[in-house]
């Protein structure tokens, strides 16, 4: 049963290191604290799901889901942050502006849901099952964490080796002397969005297969299993993020296989404690950071 | 002159009898209030969709006496314990309103009781925690206790199936659920059945990967599900993805008892054992026509909580109408009214609704099974 388990985690944890990069990222380089991350992730899985029922091809689903939970994160940056950071001294007011954005998102999924849980209809994806070195195994686990290794690879690609990357890594460290070379803030936060909107769309998408449950309230848990990614990993760390990301998923699986019952969150939120004891900026916080250091 | 002298004391004479209609005619003011939003909108807004049709249908059939109609609102408490105390006691201070059917459950319906109580203020609650009983005599439970309702089902458990080994995976968020785990758990531990394991998700949660794999590689011969019914549906599916063996008997208790448990869990809940109040698509004349009413109106079948929702405006409206009649259409009438009544027509259960001497409800249980993509009465 421990291989089975972490393999559980292991496809549970690719999925949190999804969610949580768009967080991580936003944080990274606004240092701002997304609070309709989970909203936007939720919305990912709503409107796939209802392109599905309309007779959609599932992947075009899943393409134009993404395309729209971006879209929605550009809008949550226009409408929720843009002002505030305008004015400096964005954090908290943007804290509320972010939980109220969520709450709208949220309240609008019950309204179209009817408070009911929505699910993909059987068979949008083959239901198949392999056994592999006495593992028990699914093709949609086998896709998942396939799906979820090339988007990580494609982000940290994307942001290290690529003109957006510096420009995103200059404006998160100082987004004045960027925009004195020459670098479009507003683009970099745009941009920022639209890719973390879209993987949280992706990631509910994956949630809403995986585990056969799409409901307005979905993006709760994974809030708060963001916010345990993000500080164990380090603070607006990419690479931390997915290795806090696995480390979580692991971790609650084994919680929920060999202790008491009810003590999942404890040993999670143990593990936060003991983590930042050791390392109080986080696994990867001081060295990785997107923002590199203390933003001026 | 003659002509204008007669239409002048028509006129009169029809406004006095309008008049006197109107005088006679009265509004009985009680408000809904159930959890529309928050975790425990799965069961608050349910149970006010069917208080809702109810309170319309009775309203349409002169329930009340003619000219006399039920006024209602519905509210939100948004599973929230200081939303709730702020809507009762504004609601308490609002002299024309008689009572109030709700809140919905757990720790809110409590705060519910204890604002009640002290503002004399009639509610009945959603919850079937005795706890809002005791807290005094102006709060009353809508739904039967574990202590009448989970008998059926650990006695089907332990006796008709024979049971030994039970796994148990309950719901660690809410109050209700917790009270119905407990004493299933309590009764077939009584009746001699080992509980090899104890394990409590979230209303929210849907990953059950480790849960399932954990269970699936266990020794048990039954897995009892205390859940909503989606979610249960989905901890099913992810039970039997995970290799449960599928001669392992699955048992619920009432909250399974909706069409959303077999939509939602299709092949995988066939044979499941439940508990229902409610049986999907109704099982006499007034049940079947309140399913045929409530599918109409919301262009979904009504579940458990719509059909207890429909069941508990039954009885509040047949005590309002009782004070009435008694001519104490006061809040100390409504409330008195309402301990009283007894063998009401509802749609879940045995059909009739009743409270003992003690506030405490009973409308009776069955016990369910799913063949062939339906509710079946389970083999005794």
């Amino acid at each position: 049963m421990l291989s089975q388990q972490i393999l559980n985690g292991l496809v549970s944890g690719s999925v949190y290191a999804l969610f949580s990069l768009g967080f991580t990222l936003i944080f990274g380089v606004q240092k701002l604290l997304n609070f309709a991350h989970g909203a936007t992730f939720m919305a990912g899985a709503f409107i796939a799901y209802y392109c599905t029922i309309s007779g959609l091809p599932f992947l075009l689903a899943i393409g134009f889901s993404m395309l729209a939970t971006g879209l929605i994160a550009i809008l949550i940056d226009l409408i929720a942050f843009r002002t505030l950071r305008n004015r400096g001294n964005a954090e908290f007011p943007a804290l509320v502006s972010s939980i109220g954005v969520d709450l709208i998102l949220v309240s609008i999924a019950q309204q179209v849901s009817k408070t009911q849980v929505l699910n993909f209809p059987f068979g949008t994806f083959p239901i198949k099952f392999y056994d592999l070195f006495g593992l028990r195994i699914s093709l949609l686990q086998i896709v998942i964490l396939a799906v979820v290794a090339v988007l990580v690879a494609a982000l940290i690609f994307y942001l290290r080796k690529t003109t957006f990357g510096r420009q995103v890594r200059a404006v998160a460290t100082n987004e004045r002397a960027a925009a004195l070379l020459g670098v479009n803030a507003q683009s970099v936060y745009l941009q920022t969005f639209f890719i973390a909107g879209a993987l949280a769309g992706l990631a509910g998408v994956l949630i809403g297969l995986l585990f056969n449950s799409i409901q307005f309230l979905m993006g709760e848990p994974y809030m708060l299993r963001a916010f345990v990614v993000v500080v164990i990993g380090g603070l607006g760390s990419v690479q931390g993020a997915i290795v806090a990301s696995l480390l979580l998923g692991v971790t609650q699986s084994l919680a929920v296989a060999y202790l008491p019952s009810g003590l999942t969150d404890a040993i999670i939120f143990g593990l936060l404690f003991l983590v930042l004891l050791v390392r109080p900026n986080g696994l990867f916080g001081d060295i990785n950071a997107v923002a590199g250091g203390t933003r001026q | 002159m003659k002509f204008k002298t007669l239409m002048l004391s028509a006129t009169s004479a029809a406004a006095v009898t309008l008049a006197g209609v109107a005088a006679h005619a009265e509004d009985y003011k009680v408000v809904i209030l159930q959890s529309l939003t928050g975790g425990a909108a799965f069961i608050g807004k349910n149970v006010a969709d069917g208080a809702v049709l109810a309170a319309e249908e009775l309203n349409e059939q002169g329930f009340f006496g003619e000219g006399n109609q039920m006024v209602f609102s519905v509210e939100d408490d948004a599973t929230d314990r200081t939303q709730t105390l702020s809507l009762i006691t504004r609601l308490a201070a609002d002299e024309d309103v008689l009572m109030v059917m709700g809140p919905t459950s757990g720790s809110v319906a409590m705060a519910g009781a204890n604002v009640a109580n002290e503002r004399e203020f009639p509610v009945m609650t959603t919850t079937n925690s005795m706890e809002v009983v005791e807290n005094g005599p102006w709060s009353f439970i809508m739904t039967q206790p574990a202590s009448i309702t989970m008998p059926f089902i650990a006695d089907y458990t332990a006796e008709t199936l024979g049971l030994e080994r039970c796994a148990i995976i309950g719901v660690k968020d809410n109050e209700a659920y917790v009270a119905l785990q407990r004493m299933y758990e309590s009764l077939i531990t009584e009746a001699g059945v080992e509980i090899v394991s104890q394990d409590g998700v979230a209303l929210a949660d849907s990953d059950f990967s480790a849960l399932a794999t954990k269970i699936a590689t266990s020794d048990q011969d039954c897995v009892f599900i205390g859940t909503p019914a989606a979610q249960g549906a989905n901890i099913i599916l992810q039970l039997k993805q995970a290799g449960l063996d599928p001669s392992t008997p699955i048992l619920g208790h009432n909250a399974f008892a909706s069409p959303t448990f077999i939509e939602k869990g299709g092949a995988a809940v066939e044979d499941v054992y439940l508990i229902g109040a409610w049986v999907p698509g109704g099982d006499d004349d007034f049940s079947s026509a309140f399913a045929e009413s409530f599918e109409a109106k919301m262009g979904f079948p009504a579940d458990e909580w719509n059909a207890m929702g429909y069941s508990g405006m039954q009885v509040v409206a047949h005590a309002v109408r009782d004070a009435a009649e008694a001519g104490n259409l006061t809040r100390d009438g409504v409330r008195q009214a309402l301990g009283e009544q007894k063998d009401i027509p509802v749609v879940v259960g045995t059909h009739t609704y009743s409270y003992d001497e003690e506030r405490v409800p009973y409308f009776g249980m069955k016990v369910l099974q799913v063949k062939d993509g339906a509710f079946t009465v389970a083999p005794e």
